[in-house]
C-alpha cells in the first residue's frame, strides 16, 4: 500500500491522493479488460485453424463453422459436444459474425478437426485455401486426367492413388460450382 | 647457443670459426638455417589458419541465414503439431513413469534425429548420447531397434547397434522439409511393430538455448483402446479406422516438428560453433604473428652479431 509519513505536507498529500484514484481507475480498466476477453467468447465459438506452414485462424471468436466430415458435413456453434472427426477433401466454411450471409470458404484435402470438452473447435488440415485461389481450368484438367488415371490404373496402388486423386479434385469442383 | 653474444672489445674465437665456416658452406650454419626455416613455417602458418578463419566467417553467416529461415517454419509448424486435445495427447503418450514402477520390458522403436553434415556443435552427439543411455537402462529381455534420420546419427549408432538398425534416412535436408515427407516417414516408422515408440529429438527454445528432448509415444492401437476418450463422441461406423488414421497423423505432425526443431537447433549451433572457431582462430593468428616477430627480431639480432663479429675479426 501507500506508505504515507504523518507529516505530509498538504501538497504531498494530494499527489498520492490523485496517485491512489489513478491506481484505482487503472484496475478497473483492467478487471473490465478481462471481462471484455470472457464475454468475447461468451456467444462465440473459439476458432483454431492450422495447417502444417501456417495458422489462418487462432484463438478466434467466430460464429459458426461448417465442415466436411469423413461421414458428412456438419455445423459447429458454441457449446457443441466434444467430438473428433476425420474430414473429408472439402470446404470450410466459417461465418464470423452472427448474421453475416458472407461465408469465409477453405478448400482443405483432409485432417482433423476436434471439439475439446472446453468448447473450442480446431482444425488441423493437411493443406487449406481460399476457395477464390482455386484455379477453375486446372480443376478441370486435373479431373479429366484423374478419371482416366482411374480408369486405366493396373495394380491396386496405382488405382488407390488415381482415386485419391480423383476425390480430391471432384471435391475441388463440386465446391467451384463447376460440372 | 644461438644468442652467444660476442664481447664487442676482443673477438671471440667461436664467432671467428663461424664466419670462417660461414663463407665457405653456409649449409652448416645449422642454426641460422633453421631460424629461417622456422620463420617460413611460421609464416604459412598463419596463413593457413586466416584461410581457415574466412571458411568458418562464412559458415558463420550461412548458418545464422538458414537459421532465420528454420524457426519460421519451425514456429508455423508448433500450432499445428499440438492442436489435438490434452486427452488425446495424455493417451498417446501414456500414463508419466512413476518411481520405483517396473522398467519397460518390451520393444521400444526409437527414431534419432541427426543431421547429415557436421561442424554443428554438440546437437548430433548429444542425441546419440541420450539414446545409448536409455539403451543402457532398459532390463533384460527389451529389445530396441532403431529408425535413424541424419546421417551423423547413423554413423555414431551403426558401430555400436549395427543388427538393431532396420533403416536409415539421409539427404532430407537439401530441400525445406514438407509435410508430405514427414507422412512418407511416418508411414515407414509403422511398418514396423513395436510396443513403444521414442522420437529423440533436439528442441529448439531460442539461439543458445536447445535440449535433447525424447517423445514416446504408444502402439497404433492405443487410441482405439484407451477408455480416455470416451468424452468425445465420434461417428461409429468409422471409430476404429479413424482412431487408427489419427495416430499416423499424430505421428507425422509430430515427425514434421520434431525435424523442423532438430534443424533449427542443427543451425542455431553451427553458427555459434563456426564463431567460436573464428575467435580462437583469431587468438591463433595473434599468437602466431608474436611468435613470428620475435624470432625474425632474434634472426636479425644474430645475423647483425655475426656480420659485426666477424667484420671485427678480420
Amino acid at each position: 500500500g501507500l506508505v504515507m509519513s504523518t507529516k505530509a505536507r498538504p501538497r504531498e498529500r494530494r499527489a498520492t491522493v490523485m496517485f491512489r484514484n489513478v491506481l484505482m481507475r487503472a484496475a478497473r480498466g483492467l478487471r473490465s479488460e478481462a471481462a471484455a476477453e470472457t464475454d468475447a467468447f461468451a456467444n462465440k465459438l473459439k476458432f483454431n485453424f492450422s495447417i502444417p506452414t501456417a495458422t489462418l485462424y487462432d484463438k478466434s471468436p467466430v460464429q459458426m463453422v461448417i465442415l466436411p466430415g469423413s461421414s458428412g458435413v456438419f455445423g459447429v456453434l458454441k457449446d457443441h459436444v466434444p467430438t473428433i472427426a476425420a474430414l473429408k477433401p472439402g470446404v470450410v466454411a466459417v461465418q464470423e459474425v452472427e448474421g453475416d450471409s458472407e461465408l469465409k470458404q477453405f478448400f482443405v484435402s483432409g485432417g482433423f478437426a476436434y471439439v475439446k470438452p472446453d468448447s473450442s473447435l480446431d482444425i488441423q488440415a493437411v493443406e487449406a485455401v481460399p476457395l477464390d485461389e482455386l484455379d477453375v481450368d486446372e480443376v478441370k484438367k486435373g479431373l479429366a486426367s484423374y478419371t482416366n488415371a482411374a480408369a486405366s490404373a493396373s495394380d491396386d496402388v496405382e488405382k488407390a492413388e488415381a482415386e485419391i486423386g480423383l476425390e480430391v479434385y471432384q471435391a475441388m469442383a463440386a465446391a467451384l460450382n463447376v460440372a | 647457443r644461438s644468442g652467444a653474444l660476442a664481447d664487442e672489445s676482443s673477438p671471440c674465437a667461436m664467432s671467428l670459426l663461424r664466419g670462417a665456416v660461414g663463407l665457405a658452406r653456409p649449409s652448416l650454419l645449422r642454426p641460422d638455417g633453421a631460424r629461417f626455416a622456422s620463420l617460413k613455417s611460421l609464416k604459412s602458418r598463419v596463413t593457413s589458419v586466416k584461410s581457415i578463419q574466412k571458411i568458418t566467417k562464412a559458415m558463420k553467416m550461412v548458418a545464422a541465414s538458414k537459421l532465420r529461415g528454420a524457426q519460421t517454419r519451425m514456429e508455423a509448424s508448433r500450432p499445428f503439431a499440438y492442436a489435438s486435445p490434452a486427452e488425446v495427447k495424455a493417451v498417446l503418450e501414456g500414463p508419466a513413469a512413476e518411481e520405483g514402477a517396473p522398467a519397460f520390458a518390451g520393444k521400444t522403436f526409437y527414431v534419432p534425429i541427426s543431421s547429415d553434415k557436421g561442424l554443428c556443435g554438440g546437437v548430433n552427439s548429444s542425441v546419440v548420447k541420450a539414446v545409448k543411455a536409455m539403451v543402457q537402462q532398459v532390463p533384460e529381455g527389451s529389445t530396441q531397434e532403431f529408425f535413424i534420420v541424419g546421417m551423423k546419427a547413423r554413423e555414431a549408432l551403426s558401430r555400436e547397434f549395427k543388427e538393431k538398425v532396420v533403416a536409415s534416412v539421409d539427404e532430407i535436408y537439401t530441400k525445406p522439409f514438407t509435410f508430405a515427407q514427414a507422412s512418407v516417414l511416418a508411414d515407414e516408422i509403422l511398418k514396423h511393430d513395436f510396443d513403444k515408440l521414442c522420437l529423440v529429438y533436439n528442441k529448439f527454445t531460442s539461439v543458445v538455448k536447445f535440449e535433447v528432448t525424447p517423445i514416446t509415444l504408444g502402439t497404433p492401437a492405443v487410441l482405439s483402446e484407451s477408455d480416455d476418450l470416451a468424452v468425445f463422441e465420434v461417428d461409429e461406423d468409422e471409430g476404429s479406422t479413424m482412431y487408427a488414421d489419427l495416430f499416423e497423423f499424430e505421428l507425422a505432425s509430430r515427425l514434421y516438428n520434431c525435424v523442423l526443431e532438430n534443424s533449427t537447433s542443427e543451425n542455431a549451433s553451427r553458427m555459434t560453433a563456426m564463431d567460436n572457431a573464428s575467435t580462437n582462430a583469431n587468438d591463433m593468428i595473434n599468437k602466431l604473428n608474436i611468435k613470428y616477430n620475435r624470432q625474425r627480431q632474434a634472426v636479425i639480432t644474430t645475423e647483425l652479431n655475426e656480420i659485426i663479429s666477424g667484420a671485427e675479426s678480420l
